[in-house]
């Protein structure tokens, strides 16, 4: 196993403490019209997504891991099972997706955004029945859009950030 | 760096996003069926199928007593179920009319569950899987 090194430690705290901060936020944001419960942007994903293209697949797992203990302390137990399996999914699916070189941000971000919301589905089935499916494919449509979006921050802020040398040893 | 070099919008993202479109339309278009297809009302005292009707074949109304600790009616038509009960409660009353797949009411004095269900939900689970 690779030694950890202090510094990516300090990378990924820093990241993490973005995600929440971005979590947070997204908490704060009031219902908007034509958007139903539980239809959000995925603010906290561009952490994520920023941990896995600019640190590795570990540091970005952490953010997930400490993004879900969040959720625990603010919004219980079944949130925090919903964000651990969204985030864990849609993490892998990014990584993978990561590997082909020709697939555009856009493939990166909507992929990670649709599983999120498929491990958080997931999670409702088990507490509830099969018509949260009928649910998912609302979140299906709208993770095109989110995704794109989380994307294109990723995408602006990734050069950005490298230039400013802290995440580059 | 692993994404150097990497566009924001691919030609290959088309093919992604088109998966993921496909995949929710799919989900959609399997809930469309469940709700069309024939229930099941089945009724379970202890957690045992004490009966089962199939909605279809009701005519008009179709009343089915169950003798437990609490007696309670169960009121059968070609659309939709409900209880009546002599129990104190009244919590499975108010739950009204269930008329659609996995609703269900619940007696708990009486240990009754009626429950609609639908042959289809192995394929739901088959389109997730």
């Amino acid at each position: 196993m690779k030694k950890i090194n202090t510094i990516d430690i300090t990378r990924t705290a820093m990241v993490s403490a973005v995600a929440l901060v971005l979590s947070y936020i997204e908490m704060m944001l009031p219902d908007m019209p034509f958007v139903l419960p539980g239809m959000k942007l995925g603010l906290s994903n561009v952490a994520t997504m920023f941990a896995l293209t600019a640190l590795s697949f570990p540091s970005a797992l952490v953010v997930c891991l400490t993004k879900a203990l969040f959720v625990l302390l603010m919004r219980g137990f079944t949130a925090f099972l919903m964000s651990l399996s969204g985030g864990i999914l849609s993490l892998l699916v990014m990584y993978l997706l990561m590997r082909f070189k020709k697939l555009g941000f856009v493939s990166i971000g909507v992929g990670g955004a649709f599983f999120h919301n498929l491990g958080q589905i997931l999670v409702a089935f088990v507490f509830t029945d099969s018509s949260v499916f009928a649910y998912f494919s609302v979140l299906g449509f709208s993770s095109i859009f989110t995704g794109m979006v989380t994307a294109l921050a990723v995408y602006i802020l990734l050069p950005k950030v490298l230039a400013l040398g802290i995440y580059r040893d | 760096m692993k994404n150097k070099g990497r566009k924001y919008f691919s030609a290959f993202d088309v093919i992604i996003i088109f998966i993921v479109i496909l995949a929710s339309t799919f989900s959609l278009v399997s809930q469309f069926n469940i709700n069309e297809n024939d229930l099941l009302c089945v009724i379970r005292v202890e957690g045992e199928v004490y009966k089962t009707v199939p909605l279809s074949e009701v005519n008009e109304v179709e009343i089915i007593e169950v003798s437990g600790n609490v007696p309670l009616s169960v009121i059968v038509s070609e659309k939709e179920v409900y209880v009546e009960s002599s129990c104190p409660d009244k919590l499975c009353e108010h739950s009204g009319k269930i008329s659609k797949a996995h609703q269900s009411i619940v007696c708990l004095p009486a240990k009754v569950s009626v429950t609609l269900e639908s042959d289809k939900d192995s394929d739901i689970d088959v389109v997730v899987g």
